[in-house]
């Protein structure tokens, strides 16, 4: 595989501390495309030994509009079934260019592990130093030991490491859309975090071709449904749920994820003056909200903004779902800030927020059909396009998205392969 | 010597047509040394090695064809050839060598009464860009920028970035002007002891002046910016800007131009042929090797990459280095293994493999040191000197196995022909 | 980040950030604090949320008094070239044309 890819899986078998690499083969790519399609694969190929595998999508990482999405697939402690959950900011622009377009876990480790993957090596290395640490604290000592803050940490805290359900695997210090649990997953396999870090330089198969479709696309894209809005508080209004006037008085920043016309994400300041520009004295003055579900059910608990976001946080350092933990609170008649933090050891319980699909619930549906909804899923998690994202732009068809690919690859994708793919990811 | 066929290892090198040349990298060095390794390769040039002050000393130059000197700084330069040096230096012109000097490379040969300098004086010319020339008025203007000391005087320069040069004695068919970059080098007047090849004779929009235009005027247009001494049976070609440049094709065509003009006065004899030593490792065994290699420079590169934000300079000698320079050497080496990868039966020499494994896994935790001093405020002057030492010798080590992987490769037909032979 | 991408095309025909001349600081993410710099041919314009400093290349940004003189001699790094606008595209800018949140204007 060419152009758009490090065209390198690593298969890493940490039982034995094994790593092994295969070349991405592209008959592979052309029967199943990119992202959820060849990630599934490799599941499937290896399920007898509870992978996990990290992949990015075909367009990912390039210049394509909101081509932002990466994805862990796993069968979920919580359904037992296999899922997939998104990777976003920039964590799956990372994977991208870290020098491999998969990644295959395999095996538990003896001890405590990290996978440092870097400018297409895989290494397996002691986590002594971090294990028993929460998430933020991790990052910290990784991004330090490695010596670069731009190095994408996909970690679990105390949760994943107890093996707890709804142990999740965070993005740095940030929650992901990871619903499934995936953080118990990491936690049997002694699996502390995964090190992400790469400088490649990915071709394309027709520079110029490419990037003018991607301008074209980006300027009928700003022109869209999403032009001018931005944060969760909007998502949140499309919800019905507003949070707006609640929310807006920490509010310090709206970020978007790589490439993202629309900034999902909303900063708060907690412990620092939200309307503060100069840089804060203050190590860790908030929160980046990415969990717009966990935010109003922490609402609904009766908390206040500053309240709700200091318990995200400390979800977040725990590395446990702060949806289910509002929803297992609001079960329990736990409303108070101290009472939840105290609670995160001990929570059980059945979710109703879990997905029934494939898909991460993590992500909204913003006025689409439950099937409109897992069809948008599907396509973005195959290109690696954002998930929400996604949604908002009709521009980002299936058409114009099989068209950049084959511009991009040189490979000849039709709609027909799509709906092939489509079909074996959402069944 | 022409080697026993019969010998282990026996190579025959197709390069018969190709000098060796030799590329000064060692004590005093910059990093434009490593522009010379990169515009070589692009020429198909691959008879290259990297010599340091120690090489060159210990008889390094008497199986080359060319040396190339380029930019840094001039009295480390002298200081680390010592007397010995300059000896084996001038042995090696006289013998047929061809010598090309850019920037501190020029001002090396030059005569000169400073200590360490004084043991060269290979050419008789003096610079216009030295303060004894300048008024008192005009010397005052020196006095934060802009110049380098040089005992009671000092060496001054007038502008940077482009210079165009008038081609007086250039080669047949050459353009008569050339736009060149100049970064310190010296400008020089007419003396009987050379045979000017280019003057300086304008600016660009590009050249940023470093004092007022008329100064600059004064100091450089008219004056001799490449020239050229016989010595013996060798030449010397003395280049005030960097003609190495890999942004420059002209000027990097024409020092081909010098170079193969050289071969043509029929000065390169026996050292046409030479004998590739060494336990070479190839296959899997390779694999693995490249693989350390490249964590080894992954990791030193994201360290360095991670010091991005810091903006720090270090006075190494009598040259800046910044933080970002780091990153100058490790992308060069890295450039240059991606491309080796991809030669197929690709072999290598173990022992240089492992040296360049050995060196390259010590990085991470040198910048790693760095970066944690800066932070407490602590003085990394001695760290970043040992640091950039290693860079030099790693880029070298491993360049040195990079155009010999790519000789080994072009022989290995010729090789196989000789072995069926005997 | 678009924009590094966009910029780093313009320089090596592919999607690669290490010779992008615009750069964005993502390193302070728990402080939310972000800045974009530009390299041009002397200067490091640094754009951050309170405001616009533009710096000489080489410059630590404090205080030059007692700094050691710029060396005139040093020879140029060749890691990332400095902003040209793109003046071989007619359209201008790829930076600002990729840019999805609007953030960067040229006057």
């Amino acid at each position: 595989m060419e152009y758009l890819a490090s065209n390198k899986i690593a298969i890493i078998d940490l039982a034995n501390s094994k790593i092994t690499e295969e070349k991405l083969d592209e008959d592979l790519v052309r029967e199943r495309m990119g992202g959820a399609g060849i990630t599934q694969t490799l599941y499937e190929k290896f399920k007898d030994e509870e992978p996990i595998v990290l992949g990015s999508g075909l367009l990912t990482g390039t210049l394509v509009p909101a081509s932002a999405l990466g994805m862990i697939t796993a069968k979920s402690p919580l359904t037992g079934k296999l899922s997939h959950a998104p990777l976003t900011l920039y964590a799956g622009m990372e994977l991208k260019y870290s020098g491999f377009d998969y990644i295959v876990i395999k095996g538990n480790a003896p001890k405590p592990v990290y996978l440092w993957i870097h400018d297409g090596i895989a290494d397996i290395n002691d986590a002594s130093e971090v294990w028993g640490k929460d998430v933020w604290t991790s990052t910290d000592l990784i991004r330090e030991s490695l010596g670069d803050l731009l190095i994408q940490v996909l970690g679990i805290g105390k949760a994943g490491e107890s093996e707890s359900d709804v142990a999740q695997v965070l993005i740095n210090y940030w929650p992901s859309g990871d619903r499934w649990g995936f953080g118990k997953l990491f936690g049997l396999k002694k699996l502390k975090l995964v090190a992400l870090r790469g400088m490649t330089l990915l071709e394309i198969s027709d520079p110029s071709g490419f990037v003018g479709k991607c301008k074209e696309l980006l300027l009928e894209v700003k022109k869209g449904p999403s032009a001018g809005k931005r944060g969760i508080g909007e998502i949140s209004a499309a919800l019905g749920e507003d949070i707006q006037k609640w929310l807006e008085p920490i509010v310090h920043s709206h970020r978007s994820c790589f490439n993202t016309p629309y900034p999902t994400n909303t900063f708060v300041f907690l412990d620092e003056e939200p309307k503060r520009l100069e840089e804060s004295e203050k190590n860790e003055p908030g929160f980046l909200i990415t969990d717009l579900y966990a935010l109003i059910g922490f609402k609904k608990l009766g908390l206040s903004a500053s309240d709700a976001c200091a318990v995200l946080r400390e979800c977040a350092r725990y590395g446990i779902d702060a949806m289910a933990v509002s929803e297992l609170s609001q079960k329990s008649g736990k409303k108070k800030p101290e009472e939840i933090k105290k609670s995160f050891s001990t929570l059980k319980g059945s979710l109703e927020s879990i997905g029934k699909g494939r898909f991460s619930p993590w992500v909204p549906n913003l006025g689409l059909s439950p099937a409109e909804w897992e069809r948008r899923q599907a396509v973005a998690y195959i290109f690696g396009i954002h998930p929400i994202f996604i949604q908002l732009s009709p521009e980002l068809s299936e058409e114009r998205l099989i068209e950049l690919a084959n511009i991009g690859t040189g490979l000849e994708f039709t709609s027909e392969t799509l709906e092939k793919v489509i079909s074996d990811i959402t069944k | 010597m022409i080697p026993s066929p019969t010998a282990k290892n026996y190579c025959f090198t197709q390069s018969t047509f190709q000098p060796r040349i030799g590329v000064y990298s060692g004590r005093g060095a910059s990093h434009s040394w490593l522009w010379f390794a990169e515009i070589l390769d692009r020429m198909g040039l691959d008879d290259v090695v990297f010599l340091n002050e120690r090489d060159i000393v210990g008889g390094g130059l008497d199986m080359a064809d060319v040396l190339l000197m380029s930019g840094g700084d001039t009295f480390a330069i002298a200081e680390g050839l010592g007397e010995e040096g300059s000896d084996r230096l001038r042995n090696f012109i006289k013998g047929g060598g061809l010598y090309i000097g850019t920037c501190a490379g020029a001002y090396l040969p030059l005569r000169s009464s400073m200590p360490y300098l004084n043991r060269f004086n290979f050419i008789d010319v003096k610079i216009s860009n030295i303060s004894r020339r300048l008024s008192e008025d005009e010397r005052s203007l020196f006095e934060k920028s802009s110049c380098s000391s040089y005992g009671c005087d000092f060496i001054y320069h007038v502008v940077r970035e482009e210079v165009v040069l008038e081609m007086v004695h250039g080669f047949p068919g050459d353009e008569e002007e050339m736009i060149a970059p100049l970064y310190g080098g010296p400008s020089m007047l007419p003396s009987e002891d050379i045979e000017p090849i280019a003057t300086y004779n304008g600016f660009t929009k590009r050249t940023r002046f470093l004092v007022k235009e008329e100064l600059a005027v004064k100091t450089l247009i008219g004056k001799i910016a490449v020239c050229k001494k016989i010595i013996g049976d060798g030449e010397l070609y003395i280049l005030g800007p960097h003609f190495e440049h890999p942004h420059y094709p002209s000027c990097n065509l024409y020092l081909r131009k010098i170079i193969f003009k050289h071969l043509e006065r029929g000065s390169f004899g026996v050292k046409k042929f030479f004998y590739e030593e060494g336990q070479s490792v190839s296959g899997d065994s390779l694999k693995g090797y490249l693989k350390d290699l490249k964590r080894g420079l992954s990791n030193a590169r994201i360290q360095a990459s991670g010091m991005n934000d810091v903006n720090r300079e270090w006075l190494i000698g009598n040259k800046l280095y910044q933080t970002e320079k780091i990153s100058v050497f490790l992308n060069v080496i890295w450039d240059k293994l991606k491309r080796l990868e991809t030669l197929p039966d690709l072999k290598m020499d173990e022992e240089r493999l492992w040296e360049c494994i050995e060196r390259s896994k010590s990085l991470p935790s040198v910048i790693q040191a760095i970066r944690h001093k800066m932070k407490e405020g602590e003085d990394t002057t001695s760290l970043a000197t040992g640091l950039f030492e290693n860079l030099k010798l790693l880029s070298a080590c491993f360049l040195n196995l990079y155009f010999k992987s790519k000789r080994v490769e072009k022989e290995r037909p010729m090789s196989r022909l000789i072995q069926a032979v005997f | 980040m678009a924009c590094e991408m966009a910029c780093g095309y313009h320089r090596d025909d592919g999607f690669a950030l290490l010779s992008s001349c615009i750069m964005v600081t993502r390193g302070r993410e728990k402080k939310d604090y972000y800045a974009v710099v530009v390299k041009e041919e002397e200067n490091l314009v640094i754009a951050r949320p309170e405001g616009l400093e533009v710096r000489k290349l080489r410059s630590t940004g404090e205080d030059d008094k007692g700094r050691e003189k710029e060396d005139a001699s040093a020879k140029p790094l060749l890691l990332r070239e400095p902003c040209d606008l793109c003046s071989d595209r007619k359209e201008g800018p790829l930076c600002l044309q990729f840019c999805p949140v609007n953030a960067i204007y040229m006057e």
